[in-house]
Parts: C-alpha cells; structure tokens; sequence
C-alpha cells in the first residue's frame, strides 16, 4: 500500500500546522511594525516612523521565507488574516517596550517550533529553522538597544530627538572585533 | 473488496473500472469503511450508503471539518437546526446532511482511516531505515 500522506508532502501535520501559525505571527508582527511607524510619523518621530517601516517589511519577508518553504514541501501555506492591529499607543517609550515584547515573542515561538522539530524527527525543518533562530539574535539585540536609549539619553529637553535620532543608526556586529 | 463490488455504491468509480484489481482496506467501522486506490493515489469513502472518491487534500479537509462540530453543543441544544450538521469541502462533491449519530460514526471512521494512513507511513518509514 502506497504512502499516500509522504507522497501529499515532506512535512507532518503537526509541522505544517505551525509554520503555518508561525506564518500567520509574523504577518501580525510586520502589520504592527507598520502601525508603530504611522504612530511615530504623526507624533514627529521621523526616524523612529523609517525604522520601523523598515522592520515591518523584515517582518514580511520572513512570512515569505515560511511560505515558500511550506509551499515547496508540498504543503499547504496558508495566506493568513491580520485583523485587529493596535492603533494608538501610550507613549514614545511603550513603542519600542512593545517592539521588544513582539521581538521576545517571535523568538520564544521559534523555539517551541524548533523543539518540536526535534521531537517528531523532522531535522530537514530543524536546519531551516536555523536562519531564522540566528535572526532572532540581531532582532532582539536592535530591540533592547533602542529601548536602552531611553535610559542613556533620558527623554527630558531634546532627549526624545536625539533617541529618535539613533535609533536607526543601530546596528547588530555579528563578529567579534578583538 | 472487488471493483465490481464498490461500483455498485456510487458512480464515482465507473473510471476504474477496467480493471479488477483488489483495494486495500484501510479502515472498517460499523458505518462504513475507507479504501485506498494505490493507482490513482485517492481514498475512497463508503459511508451512509454512498461511496465518494477523495484526494488526500480533500479527505484531510473532510477530517478537519467534522473534527470541527461540537458533538456537545449539538446534543444539548433544543435548537431544531442543530439537530443535523452541513459538511461540505473543497474537491469533494458530495454534501454529508448528517444528523448527532452520523457526525460521530463519520468522525469515529475518519479518525480510524488517518490513523491507519500515519501507520502506514511509518510502517514505510521503519523499512526504508532497515534497508540502510
């Protein structure tokens, strides 16, 4: 008898199924990169408005890299619905605490993928996980940085224009300089 | 069980018919059974009476939408429109109108069949691993 569910797709159902949500956060998380860059544009953050444009189409492209992979496994990637996207936010500051949340987020998802990888054997997956675990470094190291600049500039008198200022000058060194 | 045999349950099969092989039996409950067509890579499903001919795609879909119907709230509702549940998916042409009872033989004999198809995979898998 032919294996009709191996010749359907190299992927289980269990793995279509979360790349699939994953998929769908990552959708989410570029569609809020871009809500966070219309509130920093109309509250004068020019910067921070480009930074974040900038995010939310990183954001994008890696749903595009899950669903080609899901798509060229034979699987069944799913275009995914954003609905309720955050609007308006408290402050400057809640901006990026939130972009670091989402960034903590995605990672802690991709770990759970990765783990369950791992435990249904499926290691074709685990190796193209890899890419996006060591993004995740740089996502979070750009996230926690901007949100330090809060701390090391202060937002008092023109604080809030020169973090708006640096912001996009971050920049994650994958190799260590000696 | 013998083409001549299923041919009789629907129409879905006058296209095989030219040959008299033998389909392998996947999964038999008291409400009807599911058998694949290693030829044509499809399952066929013989339930209520009728026999339907389903792509993998299409059987998985059907799994999930009768997965889906809450037996509960469809026994505890007084609701007459609760008292069958509409089953339609993509790339299967049949209707399934079933009513609690039907729903759960249907979801029992589809749980059954996938469960013999992952098996079966794996089964496939362990002999492919003994030949290395």
């Amino acid at each position: 008898m032919k294996d009709l569910l191996r010749l359907r797709t190299s992927l289980s159902e269990t793995i279509e199924q979360i790349l699939n949500e994953q998929i769908k956060m990552e959708a989410e998380a570029s569609a809020m990169y871009l809500a966070m860059s219309s509130w920093c544009d109309r509250n004068g953050f020019d910067f921070s408005a480009g930074y974040f444009k900038q995010q939310s189409d990183e954001e994008r492209e890696h749903m595009l890299r899950l669903f080609k992979y899901v798509s060229d496994m034979g699987g069944r990637a799913i275009s995914p619905s954003v609905n309720n996207i955050q609007v308006e936010f408290d402050s400057f500051r809640s901006v990026f605490e939130q972009a670091l949340q989402q960034e903590i987020a995605v990672t802690q998802s991709f770990n759970r993928i990765a783990d369950k990888c791992q435990k249904e054997k499926d290691y074709v997956t685990f190796t193209f996980l890899q890419w996006f675990l060591k993004e995740q470094i740089e996502e979070e190291y750009v996230a926690r940085r901007a949100l330090e600049l809060f701390e090391v500039i202060g937002e008092e008198g023109t604080g809030q224009y020169e973090i708006d200022k640096r912001v996009p000058k971050i920049k994650y060194e994958n190799e260590y300089e000696g | 069980m013998h083409y001549q045999q299923i041919s009789s349950l629907g129409s879905h099969l006058f296209y095989m018919m030219h040959t008299a092989a033998q389909l392998p039996e996947i999964y038999t409950s008291e409400a009807g059974a599911v058998y694949q067509c290693d030829r044509h890579n499809r399952l066929m499903l013989s339930f209520a009476g009728e026999l339907t001919v389903l792509k993998l795609d299409a059987f998985l879909r059907l799994k999930r939408s009768v997965d889906k119907i809450d037996l509960d709230a469809m026994a505890s509702s007084p609701d007459r429109s609760s008292d069958f549940s509409i089953i339609t998916v993509c790339g299967c042409d049949r209707c399934f109108v079933l009513p609690l009872t039907e729903v759960y033989a249907l979801k029992e004999l589809l749980s059954g069949a996938k469960f013999v198809l992952e098996l079966n995979s794996m089964l496939h898998e362990c002999l492919n691993a003994s030949l290395v």
